[in-house]
């Protein structure tokens, strides 16, 4: 099993999922790619990322949390044992076998959580009416100026690939200053941003951080908010020294 | 609360001059630990002498209310008995910084003393404390 994310979500980059999976199935492998921070931006084709399975996440496009999707090519799915018992995953049930129900509810024991998932459903139209590639184009617009200006912050060092390579957000690191710190002094500005390892702490490893601040974006992102993340860091820079 | 109660001058100031910073040659006890959550890292080192704190410095990288609260506790022990060092608490080093931190933060702000008295007790762990993944 190949395991690819498709937007980074601590760097922004874009990956080449359809080269990746083609070169893992070359080697005989196969590829799952986490979309949850594609899905919510641009326009996917599953079949067009050449991936065997794609999930997703409702909380990262503005659905509730505990809830998500995953997508499979039929015939592996239908290969795939249940990996939870209970209501709806069987068909039927005698003393000595059990015989299990088919696609998708082999997969789903129990009572699921029928109102996330409605909601879910509801935010992903609700992307989808604003418009996929609409939302795309503004994460960019935001990204590329959130970047040109950072760099007007003393000691910040943005992390990852140029604007044209990435999805909408940028993470940095200030020098001397801890991104838990800035966080909180943003968020005492009305400013969000995530900090820490962001749950890729391999990757903080390479870049020799310890722990980076992120900036993200979506279709209710304004300009105004990036520069006042920018007057946000001047203040986190004299506060801190 | 507002923001300038959480970054007292007090806290900014042991931030920007770490007291006890460093490492110890020949530490009695010398203890490491970190906040997976968030990368803050801290190492603690003693010397003890008549069942005493004789010695303490601290080490690593972490955010101003970690490396405030250590440098603060540092300050502290220094000169303590070791019974008494087993017996600090959270309230402890929430009186010193003299403030009230959330959860998340309170991790920070208790990274040193958890540190320091892993280091004391010889022990891996502190007690009760669950295990959290990132």
């Amino acid at each position: 099993m190949t395991g690819v994310v498709h937007v980074s979500n601590v760097l922004g980059t874009i990956n080449p999922v359809a080269e990746i999976a083609r070169q893992a199935h070359a080697a005989g492998s196969v590829v799952l790619v986490d979309a949850s921070q594609s899905v919510p931006h641009m326009p996917v084709d599953v079949r067009a990322l050449g991936a065997d399975f794609v999930a997703f996440t409702s909380h990262k496009m503005l659905g509730p949390t505990g809830v998500g999707a995953l997508w499979g090519r039929r015939e592996l799915l239908e290969a795939m044992p249940p990996f939870l018992g209970g209501g709806e995953m069987i068909r039927e049930v005698s003393l000595t076998q059990s015989k299990w129900n088919e696609l998708p509810w082999k997969f789903e024991a129990g009572t699921m959580a029928i109102a996330e998932a409605v909601g879910m459903g509801a935010a992903a139209r609700f992307c989808e009416d604003v418009g996929l590639d609409a939302i795309f184009e503004h994460d960019r617009e935001l990204v590329t100026y959130a970047m040109e200006r950072l760099p007007e912050v003393p000691g910040l060092a943005m992390l990852g690939p140029a604007a044209e390579h990435r999805g909408g957000v940028v993470a940095f690191t200030m020098d001397g200053i801890h991104p838990h710190d800035i966080a909180t002094v943003l968020d005492h500005r009305g400013i969000a941003i995530r900090a820490g390892h962001h749950c890729a702490m391999p990757l903080h490893e390479q870049l020799g951080v310890p722990a980076s601040a992120r900036a993200s974006f979506h279709c209710y992102s304004l300009r105004e908010e990036v520069d006042a993340l920018v007057d946000g860091l001047h203040h986190v820079r004299k506060v801190f020294g | 609360m507002s923001f300038d109660d959480l970054y007292r001058e007090e806290i900014l100031e042991h931030y920007r001059h770490p007291r006890h910073h460093g490492t110890l040659e020949h530490p009695d006890h010398s203890y490491e630990d970190a906040n997976p959550l968030c990368g803050d890292r801290v190492r603690v080192d003693v010397k003890v002498q008549d069942h005493r704190i004789a010695d303490i410095a601290f080490s690593g990288t972490g955010c101003a209310i970690s490396q405030a609260a250590t440098s603060m506790l540092c300050e502290k022990v220094v000169g303590m008995d070791l019974d008494d060092v087993k017996k600090l608490t959270r309230e402890d080093v929430l009186e010193m910084l003299g403030i009230d931190l959330g959860p998340v933060r309170l991790k920070c702000a208790l990274l040193g003393l958890k540190t320091l008295k892993a280091g004391v007790y010889g022990m891996d762990r502190w007690p009760g404390e669950e295990d959290e993944t990132p």
